[in-house]
């Protein structure tokens, strides 16, 4: 809302500069964008929220101003008009049209508007057009009530309608639109000549030759007005305040001063009676007052004559335990918001503040579970990114239920992420564009499957550069499974286990699938979709399943001062067989053993065609006592053995 | 032999060991099982017992003196193993730890200054309906004030919530006041993607409500907030708002973190930036969730804005291209 600093001081004393001004209007609640200067005028750009249409218009401001300082308003506008047997008007159903009144007013000549107010207009953001046009306007920004002006010899009677399905209307812009009945129109006995509230038609509305006119003032329903506007996608300074309800008690005032002022700036001369619907209309509501309540909310000790003295400066009337309040407050309804007013008035920042600390609950906390992890995954070396949440559809098709959007920003994101992946992939494939010669990255998110789920991503890709201590190294399944292993270890998850997996976001045969207790957490592979032709490996696990013992207390377990006894394995592996097979053996034939490192892999000279050798460290304990040599020796024959019968054999 | 003899003959053999090897004969020498100090003990034996103490004396202060300069000798030379010179200024192995996002150390930030007063951190989803994310926060259907919401719907009429204030009724129902609770999240609005709009961005909302929770306690506990979150320094300024689901309602203003209120480009030359909304919860949302005996606060607020205002950030999508060279300067 644009409101000029002279139009104001018509309306209300005040001793305020024009940059106090601004200061008293935010600390009421209308927000200043911005403070212009054009010659000798000021001009605020007002942020109104929503529940006060009120201050869509001067005259409300200006009754801010009026509580803010006391002063009284300088001016009213009398009601001048005749009410009586005017032009024909009906009201299809008065729910949609709570009261409407008409008024014609004949010998007008249309012709550019005076100086004083084409500029007014022009200051307002609004284009001056024509005088006829621009006194609807002038009385639309002054009060906050739109007015409408027809033609008279385009309508005959006034009936406010809905619109028949299908119906047309060529509106004031020049776009033809199809009406239905969700719309609400103002007709003619023939056709709809306005969409009502929202904009007018442009046969209906005043031409050069035009003599005589109807004048509209009315009050629709704010519901079907938003409704409507929004099905036909149009948004004027009419619907704008009709939606956030205007006021009904100025609905027959601002008629009046319309036909003042287009008999004074428009050659004007016979008016008619006025036509009112409705001059019943309820003309305000009331409100419990509660000196008391009042002061418990806002933790205050303002007296009863304090409040009393601001409910009546914003021009509510006080009864003994009750408040009368206008029609143009409609945003008032209970206790609380006469408080808001008081505080409003008082000043918010005059009231005292007060901090209550008090003990929190002891709760199993997911926050701190996950912000610990973060920096598990930090110390590993990841950075932490946070993607988008849309994905295109189709990208994970392991998950069969897509949360699909209806309303897609991009047409190629139209449904929500089932997986971390794609998002990360974009990240990493900017990066890499970027020149990076790798990336790690992790991820904490929610993915939608279509319930919700906290999940843990890490994707790596990209080429460790050469060092002067290390060769250049392209990263491969092996870094990615590292990282997961690493992770169950620090999430204190026991007995976890990998199966090759089937998810189809990876290459198959190169995905595992990481399971607890035989329930699936999480996955880990080579993704199907390569990042500039690198290859991408990622791993993806439920936050809630691979942290549930993480910030539990550990147990201390005893220390084993026993020394290892270690003993190393070169064998020759046959195609087919695994490294979990073997290792599988050499843990359940071994008996004591702690641990088994692969030392190394190797193929080629030496080794039989389409064989591997590996060299295993395996590490026998015993928690009691000592081994014995032999007791090692021992077992290593056994398990030797039992290789056997699977064709691995000793390197010699 | 004269004591006096072995003295110098010691320091003459001492000055010539260069290593560890040679510094262990040396020892073993002099103060070995067979060793001249030995020797000459023995010899004291020989002695009549006139001639004994003082004799006994030089041999023991001769001893001591070969002890100490062999301990001398031993650190003179060292461990012993050979080692060659390193070119000490070639770069190290370097294990560098990764980054943590930079929304993330405000959330926690955030966080910890809400635990600190009492708050307990709960979560909301990010799918919600229409009734949780409006209907029940006092917005009907054909409020104005969803314009201020451009809303992603879901093709099953559900929606992306446009706020985290769906977690006030979410936990409202499951619990009785008094509550403390901080909810921060994930939230999605149809929006621009530019310098100062994101299609998806973080809140974190606050609830507080108990008997006698008062728009004074409200202020006080952001005011606190914005200082510790910000600078001790920091004011804390209130003007008057609108929310649906708040009465009364309130922003709160901040003295500019970058001018301290002195005006610059950030504070739009006002000294003040905008930092949150908040209010008294609505009393029709009290009453419908049957805590009409009670009153409380709640409040919402950007992670990205503060973060933005915290950390110098001008441009709201740097946080989601994830430019590593970004990331990285956040430890």
């Amino acid at each position: 809302m644009r409101v000029i600093y002279s139009w104001l001081r018509e309306w209300v004393d005040f001793d305020f500069s024009p940059e106090r001004l601004a200061q008293v209007f935010e600390s009421l609640g209308m927000g200043v964008e911005a403070i212009e200067k054009d010659g000798d005028e000021v001009i605020y750009d007002l942020e109104i929220t929503p529940n006060r249409p009120d201050l869509l218009g001067v005259i409300g401001i200006a009754r801010e101003i009026s509580a803010y300082t006391g002063n009284p308003l300088k001016r009213t506008i009398n009601f001048e008009l005749q009410t009586g047997e005017g032009i024909e008007v009906e009201i299809e159903n008065p729910d949609d049209c709570p009261r409407y009144t008409a008024s014609v007013v004949s010998g007008v000549s249309v012709r550019p508007s005076p100086d004083w107010l084409s500029r007014r207009l022009e200051l307002s953001g609004i284009r001056s057009l024509n005088n006829i046009i621009d006194v609807s306007n002038y009385v639309l920004l002054e009060m906050g009530q739109p007015i409408h002006i027809f033609d008279r010899e385009s309508v005959d009677r006034i009936v406010v309608r809905r619109a028949r399905d299908g119906e047309k209307i060529l509106t004031l812009d020049g776009v033809e639109r199809e009406l239905d009945h969700d719309i609400l129109v103002i007709a003619s006995s023939r056709e709809p000549i306005a969409i009502a509230g929202v904009m007018g038609g442009e046969l209906s509305g005043v031409r050069d030759t035009t003599k005589d006119v109807v004048v509209e003032s009315a009050f629709f329903n704010p519901g079907v007005i938003r409704k409507g506007r929004k099905k036909l996608n149009i948004n004027t300074e009419s619907s704008y305040r009709f939606e956030r309800k205007a006021d009904i008690g100025i609905v027959h005032i601002a008629q009046s001063y319309t036909v003042k002022l287009l008999k004074e700036v428009c050659g004007g001369k016979d008016v008619s009676p006025m036509v009112d619907t409705n001059p019943d209309y309820r003309k305000g509501v009331y409100v419990s007052l509660d000196v008391d309540r009042i002061n418990r909310l806002l933790g205050t000790d303002y007296s009863k004559q304090d409040i009393e003295e601001i409910l009546e400066r914003l021009g509510f009337e006080i009864q003994t335990d009750k408040v009368f309040v206008p029609t143009f407050r409609r945003d008032i309804e209970l206790p609380e918001d006469l408080s808001e007013e008081v505080a409003r008035l008082k000043g918010y920042n005059t009231i005292r503040r007060r901090v209550r600390t008090v003990v929190n609950e002891v709760a199993v906390d997911e926050n701190l579970t996950l912000r610990k992890f973060r920096y598990v995954l930090e110390g590993m070396g990841l950075n932490e990114v946070k993607s988008l949440s849309f994905m295109p559809s189709g990208f994970d098709p392991s998950v069969k239920e897509e949360v699909e959007l209806a309303n897609p920003m991009w047409p190629d994101r139209t449904v929500m992420r089932t997986t971390l992946a794609y998002g990360m992939l974009k990240i990493a494939e900017h990066n890499l564009h970027r020149g990076r010669p790798y990336v790690r990255i992790f991820e904490v998110g929610r993915v939608f499957r279509p319930e919700e789920k906290t999940m843990l991503g890490v994707l790596v890709a990209g080429v460790f550069p050469r060092r002067w201590f290390a060769h250049e190294r392209e990263m491969d399944f092996y870094d990615i499974k590292g990282i997961a292993e690493g992770m169950l270890v620090e999430s204190g998850l026991e007995g976890y286990r990998f199966v090759e997996g089937e998810r189809q976001i990876y290459e198959k045969g190169f995905s595992l699938d990481i399971l607890v207790d035989g329930e699936k957490i999480g996955d880990l592979g080579l993704l199907k979709q390569d990042i500039i032709e690198m290859d991408a490996f990622f791993t993806e696990v439920e936050s809630e399943k691979l942290l549930k013992n993480f910030l539990k207390k550990s147990e201390f377990k005893g220390v084993n001062r026993f020394p290892f006894v270690k003993r190393d394995l070169s064998l020759i592996i046959p195609q087919g067989v695994e490294n979990s097979t073997v290792v599988g053996i050499i843990r359940e034939v071994g008996g004591f053993v702690e641990k088994v490192d692969v030392l190394d892999v190797y193929t080629g000279k030496g080794i039989p065609e389409g064989c591997r050798s590996i060299t295993y460290r395996i590490y026998f304990r015993y928690p009691e006592r000592t081994l014995r040599a032999e007791e090692v020796e021992e077992k290593i024959e056994r398990i030797l053995d039992k290789l056997k019968e699977i064709d691995v054999v000793l390197r010699q | 032999m004269e004591i006096g003899e072995v003295r110098r003959d010691f320091e003459r053999e001492a000055l010539e060991v260069k290593s560890p090897e040679q510094l262990e004969s040396l020892r073993i020498k002099y103060l070995g099982k067979k060793g001249i100090i030995n020797e000459l003990f023995k010899k004291l034996k020989e002695l009549p017992p006139e001639e004994k103490p003082i004799f006994g004396k030089e041999v023991n202060s001769l001893r001591d003196f070969i002890k100490n300069l062999l301990e001398e000798k031993k650190k003179e030379i060292g461990s012993g193993k050979k080692r060659e010179r390193i070119d000490l200024t070639l770069p190290g192995r370097f294990y560098s730890g990764g980054s943590i996002h930079p929304l993330s150390l405000i959330e926690d930030e955030i966080v910890d200054i809400f635990v600190g007063m009492g708050f307990s951190v709960v979560y909301g989803n990010e799918v919600e309906t229409d009734y949780y994310n409006f209907t029940a926060l006092n917005t009907p259907e054909d409020h104005p004030a969803r314009d201020l919401h451009d809303t992603f719907y879901l093709k099953d009429e559900r929606l992306l919530r446009t706020h985290t204030s769906p977690v006030q009724i979410r936990v409202m129902e499951k619990k009785k006041p008094p509550l403390r609770i901080i909810a921060p999240g994930r939230v999605y609005r149809v929006d621009a993607f530019d310098p100062s709009h994101s299609p998806v961005f973080h809140q974190i909302e606050g609830l507080y409500v108990d008997r006698d929770v008062t728009l004074g306690d409200l202020f006080g506990t952001l005011e606190e907030f914005a200082k510790r979150v910000f600078s001790p320094v920091t004011e804390a300024m209130f003007i008057p708002s609108f929310f649906p689901f708040t009465e009364p309602s309130a922003e709160m203003k901040i003295s500019c973190p970058f001018c301290g209120g002195e005006g610059c480009g950030v504070c739009q030359y006002t000294g003040w930036v905008e930092i949150l909304g908040c209010g008294m919860v609505h009393r029709k949302i009290l009453e419908n969730l049957g805590y009409g005996d009670y009153t409380g606060f709640a409040f919402g607020m950007g992670v990205e804005r503060i973060a933005m205002l915290k950390m110098g950030i001008n441009d709201i999508r740097l946080f989601y291209e994830n430019d590593l060279e970004f990331l990285e300067q956040f430890k």
